[in-house]
């Protein structure tokens, strides 16, 4: 294995989630050199999940959710600052300069920089509009909702839906609007999307499917959306879940490739060697999707930055973890794992209770390729089992 | 102070399978390897779920939300996301009884 003299810096830029995980890991796999995790916002790193839950249903950030605190940063001797932007990496002299004039001198580099809300054309934020990615947009959105009563949320993905089971919980009427013929297309499977669609009609959400909005205003306190067939919806608050982008672009100054996502290996090596990328903002050789893939997930983020981190150390390790999420929605726990959207075949668990459920997806020559699961981790976890092992050559008895 | 409290029978705690249980309002999940018997607080340290609903592998728990591990005998971490340990309570047969002390 390499050395690593304990007067090397390495530099974290992005303090969150995968950029915690990659600081703790250095750390717990033994690098003695000084570990210098920069990030934007004012909160130390914290686990994001919650916020589309939890916060937007006036709960507060539990403490396991906080992935770095003063004690973890004293304990591992971490270097920690917030609300500090980098604004450019020089990678000839091996310098990071923030936008408040610092600059700093890495041995080697981490963008661990995540993604960004997308908005849609013509959206601007504002104290009714509003985009989901950060602690400091939930606890505003959360104030909005608690003195609102009518929400549309645009985007029938997997953030818009929790966003509308949360203002549900909290009483809202709720419309969502979907540009596609069905809810979270990119991600699963007809079947999944209609059971998704049923919970959703059946907790009083309205759901507008090819919906195509031609503007947005803002009037009275209102928000006004106008949809194509001149067709308009009023609401107190007006979310927009349309997917995210990845924030490569200072990578791409930098000189370093990206193509929607920084490159990187299945070690997060990027195009310049000693600069590793991982996390929403890392395109990498997925094993499991056959092409370079980005996902947003918070097991991508842990899991491909616990690997980056010991690969950068010299470890022999490589990422192919199996693509698993989950989603908590009307007090149900959603999990995926694999490919399901390449699914042809659904077979049905008919072992599992009744209001559970889990499905395996096979593909055009019967071989599983991913599973879904709603409140039945018993039954779903031989599948991801199988997934990850790679037998997929899938015994069909006892499923319909 | 402490007391042992007797939650379960020795015959209703199998290889593999966790076991629900409580004492003094406190729950339990029971679990049994290579003919001992070990309590942990039932509750996952890095969420809402009950480690009475995971997995037994190699002497962990792996909770059923999102797949971290506790070391069984101990309740220390043993995989990401999980960082801070769980209660493990000390654990005594008598006559058939499992007791645990809390
Ligand atoms: C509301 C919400 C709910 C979610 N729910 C789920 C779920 O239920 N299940 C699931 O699997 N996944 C979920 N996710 C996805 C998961 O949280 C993300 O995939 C994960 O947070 C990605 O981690 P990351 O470290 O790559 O990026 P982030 O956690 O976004 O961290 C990136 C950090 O880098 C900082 N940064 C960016 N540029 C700079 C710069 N130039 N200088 C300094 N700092 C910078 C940013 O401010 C940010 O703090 C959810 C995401 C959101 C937003
Ligand atoms: S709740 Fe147990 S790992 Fe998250």
């Amino acid at each position: 294995m390499t050395k690593h003299p304990s007067h090397e810096t390495y530099v974290i830029i992005g303090a969150g989630q995968a950029g915690a995980w990659i600081a703790r890991t250095l750390r717990s796999e033994g690098f003695a050199g000084r570990i210098l995790l920069l990030g934007e916002e004012p909160h130390p790193a914290y686990e994001r999940p919650p916020l589309s839950k939890d916060i937007l249903q006036g709960r507060k950030l539990a403490p396991a959710a906080w992935l770095i605190t003063d004690d973890i940063l004293d304990e591992l001797t971490i270097e920690m600052r917030l609300n500090c932007c980098v604004d450019r990496v020089d990678i000839a002299t091996q310098e990071v300069i923030c936008l408040d004039g610092s600059v700093e001198v890495y041995d080697k580099l981490f963008f661990t920089t995540g993604s960004a809300a997308r908005l849609p054309h013509g959206f601007d934020t504002s104290e009714r509009a509003f985009v989901l990615r950060t602690l400091d947009d939930a606890t505003a959105m959360a104030k909005a909702m608690s003195q609102a009563n009518r929400a549309v949320v645009v985007g029938g993905g997997w953030i818009g839906l929790e966003v509308a089971a949360s203002a549900r919980s909290r009483g809202l009427d709720v419309t969502i609007l979907e540009v596609g013929t069905r809810l979270c297309a990119r991600s699963v499977p007809p079947v999944v999307s209609q059971w998704l669609y049923d919970q959703h009609v059946d907790n009083g959400v309205e759901i507008v499917l090819n919906a195509k909005i031609r503007s947005y205003c803002e009037r009275n306190d209102q928000v006004e959306v106008t949809l194509c067939d001149d067709s308009r919806l009023d609401a107190d608050i007006l979310v927009a879940g349309i997917g995210n982008v990845p924030l490569d672009g200072l990578a791409r100054d930098a000189g370093i490739a990206v193509d929607d996502g920084i490159l990187v290996d299945s070690r997060g090596r990027t195009s310049i060697p000693g600069i590793y990328a991982a996390g929403d903002v890392a395109r990498f050789d997925c094993k499991w999707a056959g092409l370079p893939t980005r996902r947003e997930s918070w097991a991508n983020a842990q899991e491909q930055a616990i690997v980056v981190a010991k690969a950068a150390l010299g470890h022999d390790c490589e990422y192919d973890t199996l693509p698993w999420l989950w989603s908590d929605q009307y007090g149900k726990n959603i999990q995926i794992c694999g490919n399901p959207e390449l699914g042809r075949t659904v077979l049905t668990d008919p072992g599992v209770s009744h209001d559970a459920r889990c499905w395996a997806f096979l593909d055009d020559t019967g071989r599983l390729v991913g599973a879904v699961a709603i409140d039945a981790p018993r039954a779903f976890r031989p599948l991801r089992r199988m997934l990850q092992k790679g037998h997929t050559d899938f015994p069909t008895e006892g499923w319909i | 102070m402490t007391m042992w409290y007797a939650v379960a029978h020795e015959s209703e705690i199998e290889d593999d399978t966790p076991f629900a249980t409580e004492a003094k309002g406190t729950p339990l999940a029971l679990f049994r390897i290579g003919g001992a018997i070990y309590a942990l607080y039932d509750l996952c340290s890095h969420g809402a779920a009950r480690l009475s609903d995971g997995f037994v592998e190699d002497g962990c728990v792996e909770c059923p939300l999102h797949q971290g591990l506790i070391a069984i005998a101990t309740g220390e971490p043993r995989s990401a996301p999980i960082t801070e340990p769980v209660t493990a309570y000390p654990v005594r047969i008598v006559d058939g009884q499992v007791e645990v002390e809390l």
